[in-house]
């Protein structure tokens, strides 16, 4: 706590001798009024840039009291605005769809922000452009996008995982209008539960963490919603072969307060019905699945210095199994049966946002946020035997159910002072586990009921931090980012306290050229305890205790930037990151084996991964896209796993190449293909078998011995597909059509989904390849008016 | 419209179609067979080696017996030749009826098969232990007769304590194989039961295998156990007679391991969920297990 009063200290102190113009204000879409996040601003003339903030607020010197900035943001025409004394601050920055590609969003951008800033590692596909890319079973999807990135492994095949630079599916903050967000998946991960229609803004941190985040040690994903059209309302939606979704957003009081509404669902269970009904004989039985979301938010600007923001999502998956009661005479009974199952996961968030300037120099925002996520299986069944002189009833029911609850209060305040650009904050939370309870009940006539519970405990933890971290322009080739991250978590009687220092280095060695260094520490007190192959609901989130303690890590990349004809973009990073506590299922431990406790089914070891991530991306033009390129090792060291060897992890792939292109023919053909190449993943497979032995009759038993030469001994195949799109957009007097149809896995390759050891039909042995996806088209219809 | 509704219908059966395709590995890694020696040795018996040969995983064939004529073995106890011996009329390797293992003494062997290389392993006979008292009851809690046939149901509770004898068991390794013995009078069977983790209480470590406990990996001393368990039972007709049978082993590490994990890796093999277990192989240039453990049996009549 000392070392982060003097930090703070030093900054502010350090800061007060300088006195030059502060200019401050939003930059926002001239059509909507929608804040623009990130957007570039420079000062002519002088070498001082900044980057607007998730609410699109930004603050900047200048050196005189006039001043010319320079405005920039991807898809939009670049504005010069004149400042003199008299302009009023905040001021307001209105961008305008760039005209060469209005109605169609092609992103069109010309800065050289990869060259200026500080921030390293940093992973951003503007939505436009996901929304141009081949998808999958009609959706676009923010996550699959991203996994098209340097250092960004998806794990299985078609699913929505991140494994980003050697760390675990759980090691991924994933924010959503500033809340966690802890399943972001749907259908056993194949796609993820943010809609694309509600979603503003996506970056994706994989290194060279600023020490304003904090929780989770390998990547952020910081996910901003639309705010809803400050001018008029407005719709869209689309039509997909899986899903549908409408949007619907506008002025609540025009220019001062705006609404978003977003839904999505799922309709195989709707169209399979029938099928179903006649498949059973119309027997009565329902079942199926599907998944929906409902994505809303309000903004309200309350003065011009304040302004209240409310996000809420809600999205559930379920199958379901239902029989209607089933009566039929039997020896002279009538009896009759029902049946219910049922499997349902979701997330619920919610989060209320205040946004305040203080001065000039002084932006705050204070948040406090709610959120959720559930797993339930449940199952029961009910009969009865009746005659004319008794009546017996049996029912029984079987009910597993785990989660996770946060609530979440943080303020933090950004501090333009001079060169220093200091962010500060708090933030405590409140989680509570369920990490797995089950509830029997049994009731039959004459007995005996049972009614019992197991596991019902509800864990407590509770996180505390405090950050502060200062963006200094050391002279006009150096800038930095320096800063600490401490955390206190509570479990229980239990403290672990960290401090986790920051640091990022820019350094320009021309123009166009800069050298980029960072070195971040981390810690995560939760645990996430997953099978590790499908995106699985059955995943548990678990609190770091006296056992499983807090996981780790530290990283340390190294990278240049350049920006080539202000067109293209090409970074090269390598990072070297290693990581303490984290978690591995023992061998043989199960999810079916409910005996044991969860902390018994884990052991904690050491991790590390290094690699050389490459990166092309041509954001201008008719023809944009990105060439991705990773070079990768990921090991573990577990001591009761592998007998204690180093072993690579299951997601280890050494060469990850990737190959985005969107072509624009005109204002109403669209193209766009993706080409990926991947090493296969690591999987445990036998080598030998041999016969077992019994100390009972010293004799060799029937049943063999599997011997395996190590934990992920065996490659996966390699994995390559070729997706292609096209789009057509078609104006109406009301409005737009666009028609989309999209082949993934263009040449049908069965990329593994996982590996099965089994027999043929004529009894022999063999090891088989099961790929879920051959070639797949499907179609999709947006509209909008 | 037509034509939207169309390319959307087929779009739809498309996405029916996608389901999952499979294909036969062809490449998988060839099998370099090594000779797989078997020997678990204890303080009442000659050395007994079983030899075959391991196979590819994928492999249908049954585990050959290795009984070469020309093949022997060599047991030193420390560096002192202990016995040497070849194959029996049995296909069996049985040291001489005079050699028996000493306990707390280190055995290495020598296995010299055509064909293979020398094939080596080594380990040593644990003392054994003495249980000092042992307690026990049983708890009769309901008894109700079977409306459908002469059957009975009894629900009960047993408990077990042992004292042991410490001084013997450090660093010792134990494990017990515990069995519920009612004998149903139709059919004669003999079932197994669980002892949960939770029901037993004492000092020890312990992972619950099915019926078979690892109660203590070498770390830790165990001076008192506690067993404790529930019962829900149905007994056809017939006489009743219900014992415990607690075969208990102290053990080397090596042997340990070997039963802990193969028992696991048989006990999930039908579990796609469970993580690889790897078999611990203490044998050089080679498979198998070579192993000291002392062996005592408890039955618990009521």
């Amino acid at each position: 706590m000392k070392i982060l009063l003097c930090t703070l200290a030093c900054l502010v102190f350090s800061s007060m001798a300088h006195g030059q113009r502060t200019i401050h204000g939003y930059v926002q879409d001239s059509a909507t009024g929608e804040r623009l996040i990130n957007a570039y601003i420079k000062v002519f003339g002088e070498n001082t840039t900044t980057l607007t903030n998730n609410y699109g607020y930004f603050t900047i010197k200048a050196r005189k009291d006039s001043a010319v900035l320079l405005v920039s943001y991807a898809g939009y025409e670049n504005e010069a605005i004149q400042i003199t004394p008299a302009s009023e601050m905040p001021m307001t920055v209105t961008l305008k769809l760039s005209l060469i590609f209005k109605g169609a969003t092609v992103t069109a951008r010309k800065d050289d922000k990869i060259v200026n800033t500080t921030q390293m590692s940093s992973v951003s596909v503007p939505i436009s452009q996901i929304k141009l890319m081949p998808r999958f079973f009609g959706e676009t999807d923010i996550i699959k996008a991203i996994q098209l990135m340097p250092g960004i492994k998806g794990g299985s095949e078609g699913t929505t995982g991140l494994y980003v630079r050697g760390g675990g599916p759980d090691q991924n903050l994933i924010l959503l209008d500033g809340a966690p967000v802890y399943n972001a998946s749907h259908l056993f991960g194949f796609f993820s539960i943010f809609n694309t229609d509600a979603i503003n803004h996506v970056q994706l941190l994989k290194g060279g963490f600023p020490a304003r985040y904090g929780g989770r040690l390998s990547s952020v994903l910081d996910i901003t919603m639309k705010e809803g059209n400050m001018k008029r309302y407005k719709v869209e939606g689309s039509l997909g072969a899986l899903a549908s979704k409408i949007t619907v957003e506008g002025p609540i009081k025009k220019d001062k307060a705006s609404f978003i509404v977003s839904a999505r669902r799922t309709y195989l269970d709707v169209l399979l019905q029938p099928l179903l009904n006649l498949a059973n004989g119309n027997s009565g039985v329902k079942q199926g699945y599907f998944f929906n979301d409902l994505n809303a938010k309000v903004n309200w600007k309350m003065t011009k210095k304040d302004r209240l923001y409310l996000s809420y999502y809600t999205g559930k998956d379920k199958f379901y199994n239902k029989s209607e009661p089933y009566s039929y005479l039997y020896d002279g009974n009538y009896i009759s049966d029902e049946r219910e199952d049922r499997n349902q996961w979701g997330n619920g968030l919610g989060a209320l946002r205040w946004n305040h300037i203080l001065n000039e120099k002084v932006f705050i925002n204070t948040q406090v946020s709610y959120t959720k996520y559930y797993y339930e299986v449940y199952s029961s069944a009910s009969n009865s035997e009746k005659n004319d002189t008794s009546l017996n009833e049996r029912f029984n029911s079987n009910r597993f159910i785990s989660g996770i609850r946060d609530w979440s209060v943080k303020s933090d305040a950004e501090i333009n002072k001079g060169k220093h650009n200091i962010h500060a904050g708090v933030q405590v939370i409140a989680h509570r586990f369920l990490p797995g309870s089950t509830t029997i009940k049994y009731n039959e006539t004459g007995l005996r009921s049972i009614d019992t519970t197991f596991g019902s405990d509800k864990v407590n933890s509770l996180e505390s931090s405090i950050y502060a971290e200062d963006d200094l322009e050391v002279n006009s080739r150096l800038k930095m980012n320096y800063g600490l991250h401490v955390n206190l978590y509570n479990y229980k009687k239990s403290f672990f306290p960290t401090v986790q220092p920051r640091l990022a280095l820019r350094y320009l060695l021309s123009k166009t050229w800069s050298l980029k260094g960072s070195y971040a520490n981390m810690s995560q007190n939760i645990h996430l305890l997953t099978n590790n192959t499908l995106g699985l609901p059955n995943d548990l989130w678990v609190p770091a205790t006296n056992i499983v303690k807090p996981m780790k890590s530290n990283q340390l990349a190294l990278g240049v930037a350049k920006s080539i004809n202000d067109m293209y973009e090409l970074t090269f990073e390598t990072y070297y990151k290693t990581m303490s506590n984290v978690i591995e299922f023992r061998e043989g431990a199960s999810f079916l084996n409910v005996n044991n406790s969860w902390e018994n089914k884990v052991a904690a070891g050491k991790g590390r991964s290094y690699g050389f991530e490459f990166l092309l991306q041509k954001r201008t033009g008719k023809v944009t896209g990105w060439i991705g390129y990773t070079l990768s090792w990921v090991k573990r060291t577990i001591p009761e796993v592998n007998f204690g060897k180093e072993f690579y992890y299951k997601y280890d792939s050494r060469h990850d190449l990737s190959f985005v292109l969107n072509y624009k023919e005109n204002e109403k053909w669209d193209y766009g293909l993706v080409w990926v190449f991947r090493t296969g993943n690591a999987i445990t497979l036998p080598t030998a078998s041999y016969p077992s032995y019994s100390p009972d009759f010293l004799q060799n038993t029937s049943s063999p011995v599997y011997s395996f030469s190590g934990r992920n001994n065996f490659r996966f195949a390699n994995y390559h597909r070729l997706d292609l799109s096209v789009t057509r957009h078609i104006k109406k007097k009301w409005g737009m059509i666009d028609l989309n149809l999209s082949i993934y896995n263009s040449y049908s390759r069965i990329n593994p989904f996982y590996y099965k050891v089994g027999v043929d039909n004529r009894g022999n042995k063999q090891i088989t390849r099961v790929g879920l996806f051959p070639i797949l088209p499907s179609v999709s219809i947006a509209f909008k008016f | 419209m037509n034509k939207i509704l169309l390319i959307f219908g087929f779009s739809v059966l498309m996405v029916f179609n996608a389901c999952e395709k499979t294909e036969k590995v062809e490449d998988f890694p060839k099998h370099d067979s090594k000779l797989v020696v078997n020997s678990f040795f204890r303080p009442d018996t000659p050395f007994v080696f079983k030899l075959s040969k391991s196979l590819s995983p994928l492999d249908n064939a049954p585990f050959r017996i290795m009984n070469s004529p020309s093949a022997y073995i060599r047991v030193f106890e420390g560096n002192s030749l202990f016995d040497s011996f070849r194959v029996n009329p049995d296909g069996v390797f049985t040291g001489n009826i005079s050699r028996i293992p000493k306990r707390n003494v280190n055995y290495r062997f020598e296995c010299f098969y055509p064909g293979f290389g020398i094939v080596r392993g080594e380990d040593y006979l644990p003392d054994s232990f003495r249980f000092t008292k042992i307690k026990g009851f049983n708890t009769v809690r309901n008894s109700a007769d079977n409306p459908w046939d002469s059957g009975k149901s009894i629900s009960h509770t047993s408990q077990l304590d042992f004292d042991l004898d410490a001084a013997n068991l450090s660093g010792d390794y134990i494990y017990i194989e515990f069995s519920l013995g009612v004998r149903d009078s139709m059919f004669g069977w003999y079932y197994e039961t669980y002892i949960l983790p939770e029901e037993i209480s004492g000092k020890y470590s312990t992972e619950t295998i099915v019926n078979k406990i690892f109660i203590s990996n070498g770390g830790q001393k165990i001076s008192d156990l506690r067993l404790r368990w529930d019962m829900d039972k149905y007994y056809r007709t017939g006489k009743v007679r219900n014992d415990y049978r607690l075969t208990i082993y102290s053990c080397s590490k090596n042997t340990y391991e070997y039963l802990r994990r193969s028992a696991l890796q048989f006990e999930n093999m039908d579990d796609p969920f469970a993580q690889p277990t790897p078999v611990s192989n203490n044998i050089i240039n080679g498979f198998g297990i070579f192993g000291g453990f002392n062996r005592q049996v408890l039955k618990i009549s009521f």
